[in-house]
């Protein structure tokens, strides 16, 4: 799941929305004051690719990894020192990849306080389980040695002493590789004491999750690592001053970690030199649904979505012009129709101009064979199956969505309910602890925002065969 | 659920501000620091605890008294249906759901609470076996010094592989090893959907119908998968081979649609090699996890590779040279 700073960009969203209404017509956004860039993104070569064996072809252990370049003079790296990785990570522009996009390089930096006697921990997210989410499980199981030397090198950057790798319960194979990959890393002595001979202590520990959508919250995962059950914490205190085990803790997805070495090695203003100002950088796409090859591909950002489709998943099944919609980041972000499919850009400034959101790069892609109201109906019973409980609005709110859709699914209710429904998700949405809520609220939004005639008919449809 | 929380808004209404103090509460109060007294303090921390224990017992008696009227109902349901053998000659399927009936009845039974059962009881001992206790000592070596209790999961899990499932006296051994009250384990072992606390087939097949599966077909998985162990979703084949449930998303889309069996994925499914997957492990033997549609390997595109078609670049490319 996103973690929870979802909502600072929900909220800078609304604000850069009243600031754009206040100044013109057009909605403005991040890139729209950004100096002056690339316009879109064009599709990588595969020498700028991060993930080299992102499909398992080659070998994932120590050896395999040293050979495409991994652990590479991770020493010198570390010797520079925190505020040069910081800064190295900042003019990368590299925003998390676990969906909320909060900039990597300020997010570290949060860690660099006097120390005050407690410990400093990393802890990596990967609880991947966001419908249609699944670059993470790729990175575990075929590159694990760019995850454990990524671990080190933030964990430097943030001075941390131990890195604690959250994986979900379900991924088993991929934790034993990644297991594998840490212990071969302590035989060489990469990690451990002095690590790489650099003077600087730090351990990894890999923990398996048992199956908890919620842990993807970092609170909720810091609760879960404790032992307890995973229920998100209010915030303040951020994890950054009261984390795991009640230290100062970051956590970050799994792919961001995973990038910081190579961006070191080559270099910020490499990786900046991808994507559109504020949103650099390669991203691991996940391409599913109605597509002829559903694949897991590395590319630029900012690239746009339909070339994302044609070149590497073979298309929409049924060509480009039966298409229905996609949902662009991962089950939490809103629908978008194919009006706006076909010009869009995958990137976190364009999808939210389409009114949805970058969220975890998972596109899921519906053609126009697809009940659209079932697929969100299926969706919602996720996020009422997984809420954790704990807050109002989230545990009865979602139960009633899932209540009132299903009725639209079998055309079962009246016109007004639409409306109903949609000041429901209101009600829902910036009410709760975490953004589990927000993420089920807004795929509802999403398909009433643009497939309301579609409800619409299939209630008339219902009403006339129930009176004939 | 809306009746919850209505009675819920009555139970704490005793401070339910009048639309004249809403207005007021809006307002915040300058904090007084005289009326900061320790008597203060702990009278508000009193209420506030009071409060909150209401608002969990009223949230508990509701989902009781919830379960109990459908439990109600369900029993009335079996009521009729068994009259109306007496009165008429009826067919198979009434029989077919009187026993279905039956069955919903006692998962609804299961739900209310933890029943002692022949094979399920705190009597019977558990012990975890040698190479566990090793692994415990190891699990244990990770957290800091004070925070034991972080070895719950792992500790739950481990419990789990050995005994195929998760009785109540595994758990009771659990809390014995990290010194916490038996209550916190129990609190994770239903919190968490891996802990299943039933006897399980020996086979757990765990199939994917969120919607990225979905669009991909799973309903014709769930359809061969259920056909070939003869068996209906949450429920064990009458050989003890096999549990199947219906899981949310597993985290594989790419490869939609798939299944988890114990711990691998057995992924771009159709209904003809889910069958052959489900024989193989009838017969004992256990079928390569992975993409059932060779020669896709992982989650690369079906129809050819579109990146990564060049050898993968060796150490020292690209790398800046003032490192």
């Amino acid at each position: 799941m996103a973690s929870g700073i979802v909502r600072c960009l929900q909220i800078s969203r609304r604000q850069l929305g009243l600031l754009g209404s206040s100044l013109s017509s057009q909605q403005r956004t991040f890139a729209d004051a950004a100096p002056e860039g690339k316009k879109q993104g064009s599709p990588l070569s595969d020498e700028d690719r991060v993930f080299t064996n992102l499909y398992g072809r080659h070998d994932w252990r120590l050896k395999g990894a040293m050979s495409r370049g991994d652990w590479y003079k991770t020493k010198e790296i570390l010797d520079k020192g925190s505020d040069w990785i910081i800064n190295e990570i900042k003019i990368s522009g590299l925003r998390g990849r676990g969906g909320a996009g909060f900039p990597s390089g300020m997010k570290w930096s949060f860690m660099n306080k006097p120390a005050d006697g407690r410990p400093k921990y990393l802890v990596i997210n990967g609880d991947e389980g966001e419908p249609g989410t699944c670059k993470d499980r790729e990175i575990l199981r075929h590159d694990p040695h760019k995850l454990v030397e990524g671990c080190l090198i933030a964990g430097r950057a943030m001075g941390a002493c131990a890195a604690y790798i959250y994986i979900r319960g379900e991924f088993y194979n991929e934790a034993s590789n990644m297991q594998v990959a840490v212990a071969e890393a302590y035989q060489a002595g990469l990690i451990g004491k002095n690590s790489c001979g650099s003077g600087y202590d730090f351990d990894i520990f890999i923990v398996r999750g048992a199956g908890a959508y919620i842990c993807g919250e970092e609170t909720a995962l810091i609760e879960s690592i404790e032992g307890k059950q995973g229920k998100p914490r209010l915030k303040p205190p951020f994890p950054a001053d009261v984390g795991v085990f009640g230290c100062p803790t970051t956590v970050t997805n799994v792919e961001t970690v995973a990038v910081a070495p190579t961006i070191c090695r080559r270099g910020g203003a490499w990786f900046a030199s991808f994507g559109r100002p504020r949103n650099h950088g390669t991203k691991l796409f996940n391409i599913s649904g109605h597509v002829n090859n559903p694949c897991t591909v590395e590319e630029e950002m900012s690239i746009p979505l339909r070339e994302l489709i044609d070149r590497h998943a073979g298309g929409v099944i049924g060509g480009w012009d039966n298409l229905l919609g996609v949902i662009p980041g991962g089950s939490s972000t809103p629908v978008i129709p194919k009006s706006a499919c076909d010009t869009v850009l995958l990137d976190f400034d364009d999808l939210i101009r389409v009114q949805s959101s970058f969220g975890t790069a998972a596109v899921i892609v519906m053609n126009k064979q697809t009940d659209i109201i079932k697929a969100i109906t299926r969706l919602i019973s996720f996020y009422k199956h997984e809420s954790c409980g704990q807050c109002t609005p989230c545990r009865e709110g979602i139960s009633w969505m899932f209540k009132i859709l299903k009725r639209f699914v079998d055309g079962n209710a009246e016109v007004h309910e639409i409306d109903m429904l949609w000041e429901l998700t209101k009600q829902i949405e910036l009410h709760t602890i975490c953004a589990l809520a927000d993420g089920a609220a807004w795929p509802v939004q999403g398909l009433i925002r643009h497939f309301r005639p579609e409800i619409e008919a299939r209630l008339k449809e219902q009403k006339r065969a129930m009176s004939n | 659920m809306y009746t919850s929380s209505m009675l819920f808004a009555y139970c704490t209404s005793s401070d339910k501000p009048s639309d004249k103090s809403t207005n007021k509460k809006l307002q915040f109060e300058p904090l007084d620091m005289k009326k900061l007294t320790y008597e203060y303090m702990i009278k508000q921390s009193i209420l506030d605890t009071v409060n909150s224990t209401t608002q969990t017992l009223t949230v508990t008696y509701m989902a009781i008294t919830e379960l109990s009227t459908e439990y109600r109902t369900l029993l009335n349901k079996l009521i009729t249906l068994l009259e109306e053998t007496l009165m008429y000659n009826v067919n198979d399927e009434h029989w077919d759901s009187i026993v279905e009936l039956r069955n919903e009845i006692q998962n609804k039974k299961e739900k209310l609470m933890h029943r002692d059962s022949e094979h399920d009881n705190p009597n019977i001992p558990f012990e975890f076996d040698e190479a566990n206790k090793k692994r415990i000592k190891a699990i244990l070596a990770i957290y800091p010094e004070g925070h034991k209790r972080g070895a719950m999961i792992p500790l739950l899990d481990l419990a789990q592989r050995q005994h195929g499932w998760l009785p109540i006296s595994a758990m009771h051994k659990v809390a014995e090893i990290l010194e916490v009250p038996r209550m916190r384990v129990y609190e994770v072992a239903t919190f968490y959907t891996m802990f299943n606390r039933k006897p399980m087939g020996k086979y757990h097949v765990q199939i994917c119908t969120c919607t990225p599966c979905w669009l991909r077909d799973s309903d014709a998985i769930v359809k061969a998968v259920t056909a070939a162990t003869n068996c209906e979703i949450g429920g064990t084949s009458a050989d003890k081979l096999f549990t199947i449930s219906e899981v949310e998303c597993l985290g594989a889309c790419a490869n939609a649609p798939m299944f988890q069996v114990n711990d691998d994925y057995y992924e771009d499914l159709t209904p003809e090699t889910a069958t052959a997957v489900i024989n193989a492990f009838k017969k004992g033997e256990r079928p390569p996890p992975g993409p059932q549609n060779a020669p896709r390997f992982a989650a690369d595109p079906a129809g050819g590779l579109t990146s990564l078609t060049s050898p993968p670049p060796g150490p020292g490319f690209g790398v800046r040279s003032d490192l």
